[in-house]
């Protein structure tokens, strides 16, 4: 299976912002695009890729009604799993009045920054060299796993936040 | 993840250095893991 939330963020580019966001559009690092204040690269493709829509579609296609719900189902339960299990040994962010995540969950790494000068690449570079260690995970499942850093609120300068996409159900 | 949270304490507690510890080496690819002694600097 050729995609999953990883491939889907790393293909595919803000749409529409609104103006205030603008200046911080993702810029490319061959074909200049977004704004003055641009920040890195989001996608392979400077304009992003149309392709990543048609297997998406395709997914819902194949899975059906019932596989898009059980699939669902299991993401928030993987996602979930792995948060109650990080608990206590990293800052989650983004949970619920119930202490729930969605189908992923996000790790805020600023206060390692602080007291070890470790930055969220660091955490990153490290992550991968651990999910190469694990037996019978397939590229796909090392893609999803694979960290990446959130940007998604320019105006507050780079984030310093890590997200897992679920290695469960590489689907969503 | 929760490894390396304890890799992390290591350097918070100052028992690995800041600038010299697993985290910030990585990756470990095999053209480094395979230097000789001499050459080792991790």
């Amino acid at each position: 299976m050729p995609t999953n939330i990883f491939e889907l963020k790393t293909r595919y580019r803000p749409i529409c912002v609104a103006k205030h966001l603008a200046p911080f559009l993702p810029s490319h690092p061959v074909v200049p695009v977004g704004g003055d204040q641009a920040i890195n690269a989001v996608s392979a493709a400077p304009w992003g890729s149309a392709s990543i829509l048609l297997i998406s579609w395709a997914y819902i296609k194949m899975l059906g009604g019932q596989g898009l719900v059980d699939s669902s189902k299991i993401a928030l339960l993987s996602a979930n799993y792995m948060a109650h299990r990080l608990h206590g040994h990293y800052s989650l962010r983004y949970k619920n009045a119930n202490g729930r995540v969605a189908h992923e969950l996000l790790i805020d790494l600023a206060e390692f920054e602080k007291s070890a000068g470790l930055k969220v690449v660091d955490f990153a570079k490290r992550l991968q060299v651990s999910i190469r260690k694990i037996p019978y995970m397939d590229s796909l499942s090392m893609a999803c796993l694979r960290t990446t850093v959130f940007t998604h609120r320019p105006s507050h300068g780079p984030s310093r936040r890590v997200c897992l996409s679920n290695p469960q159900n590489p689907n969503l | 993840m929760i490894n390396i949270r304890r890799e992390a304490e290591e350097v918070m507690t100052g028992k690995q250095p800041r600038d010299n510890n697993v985290l910030k080496n990585a990756p470990h690819p095999i053209s480094v893991i395979a230097l000789s002694d001499d050459e080792w600097n991790r």
